[in-house]
């Protein structure tokens, strides 16, 4: 078999497949939200929520129990919805990544012909978290952990100031 | 000078044997009956012993008696390959590539700029595999000390606070339509 035949062919493809590869990892943010009941009938805690153990513990209930996780991989300016409990829905548009912040458009909206209860333009850290919550559901409240990261870039550590 | 017409070449196929029984037996007539013929079958034979003694000679004088054992040192002392069959064997490499040798200069410049390409990318993507298909949120104490948002617009129809939680510096949103004295 002639090799030369091969010499166009494998730049071509193997170009595509980089170009390809590196339009997906500069463009792509990941959603993760996660939804708590928070109630006071008891003192359960969801073992599956130790990870922001301390963090839920700033609120005033005594239980805690996961009831929905979500993963997505979205693009600028597209949009991410999640249905919550209760007929809920959050959509998530992230906006821009620029200086390790990632500019997200969060809309939280609910009823039966769904209207924007909330709506919110705001910056948060790469790989960082932002809390909904106080929407009411099954006696209990709704917490809503959203977290994004953007992998264009690789993280910076920030260390406490002493 | 004696000369014959019969051909001097049958005369070494008769003394090896290699002519059929019909045909050695008519030209060993004519041996017989040419003297030069006669003569020329003489000297081969004479040569034929000669040679023969020699050989025999020499033989003898060869001492066999340890003939396997220099075989066996020849192979335990064989030397490692020298310069010249390193370049026989780099010679046999290349001409089994000597079909990818033939691109053509650009086409391996190419090659080799998209391979660094590559290496950039990917020293910039995830490693890991879990990485790349679930993102892993870390601690946030350790990636991003400060999770507070910077909020640039809010609105809500519902009765809304803002703060940041202790630990982490996230902020919250609490979106309540009926909003108590205590708050969350």
């Amino acid at each position: 078999m002639n090799m030369c035949r091969l010499t166009f062919p494998v730049p071509a493809v193997l170009g595509l497949f980089l170009c390809t590869a590196s339009a997906d990892a500069g463009d792509m943010v990941h959603l993760r939200v996660e939804t708590v009941l928070a109630t006071d009938t008891s003192q359960e805690f969801d073992t599956r929520l130790t990870g922001m153990r301390s963090q839920l513990l700033a609120f005033r209930y005594s239980a805690y129990r996961l009831v929905q996780e979500e993963r997505r991989k979205v693009g600028f300016g597209k949009q991410a919805n999640f249905s919550l409990p209760g007929g809920r829905f959050l959509q998530v548009i992230p906006k821009e990544y620029v200086n390790e912040q990632i500019a997200l458009h969060v809309m939280l909206m609910e009823g039966i012909s769904p209207s924007p209860l909330m709506s919110t333009l705001l910056s948060i850290p790469n790989r960082g978290m932002l809390f909904v919550g106080g929407r009411k559901h099954q006696g209990g409240t709704l917490i809503i952990r959203i977290g994004a990261s953007a992998d264009t870039l690789p993280p910076t550590i920030i260390k406490p100031e002493e | 000078m004696m000369s014959c017409s019969h051909p001097a070449r049958l005369i070494p196929l008769v003394y090896d044997g290699e002519l059929d029984e019909a045909r050695r037996r008519e030209v060993a007539f004519q041996i017989a009956d040419c003297p030069a013929c006669t003569r020329r079958m003489r000297m081969l034979e004479r040569t034929h012993e000669t040679l023969c003694q020699m050989l025999g000679e020499e033989v003898s004088c060869i001492d066999f008696s340890d003939f396997w054992a220099r075989i066996e040192r020849g192979i335990e002392d064989q030397s490692p390959p020298r310069a010249s069959q390193w370049s026989s064997r780099f010679r046999l490499w290349r001409m089994q590539w000597n079909a990818p040798f033939s691109w053509s200069i650009p086409v391996w410049a190419t090659a080799v700029v998209l391979c660094l390409f590559a290496a950039v990318v990917f020293t910039q993507l995830p490693t890991s595999r879990e990485t790349v298909s679930i993102p892993v949120e870390r601690k946030p104490m350790m990636l991003a000390f400060n999770n507070q948002a910077q909020i640039e617009s809010l609105s809500a129809t519902s009765t809304v606070l803002v703060w940041n939680e202790p630990t982490s510096n996230a902020t919250v949103i609490w979106v309540d339509d009926a909003l108590g004295e205590e708050l969350p």
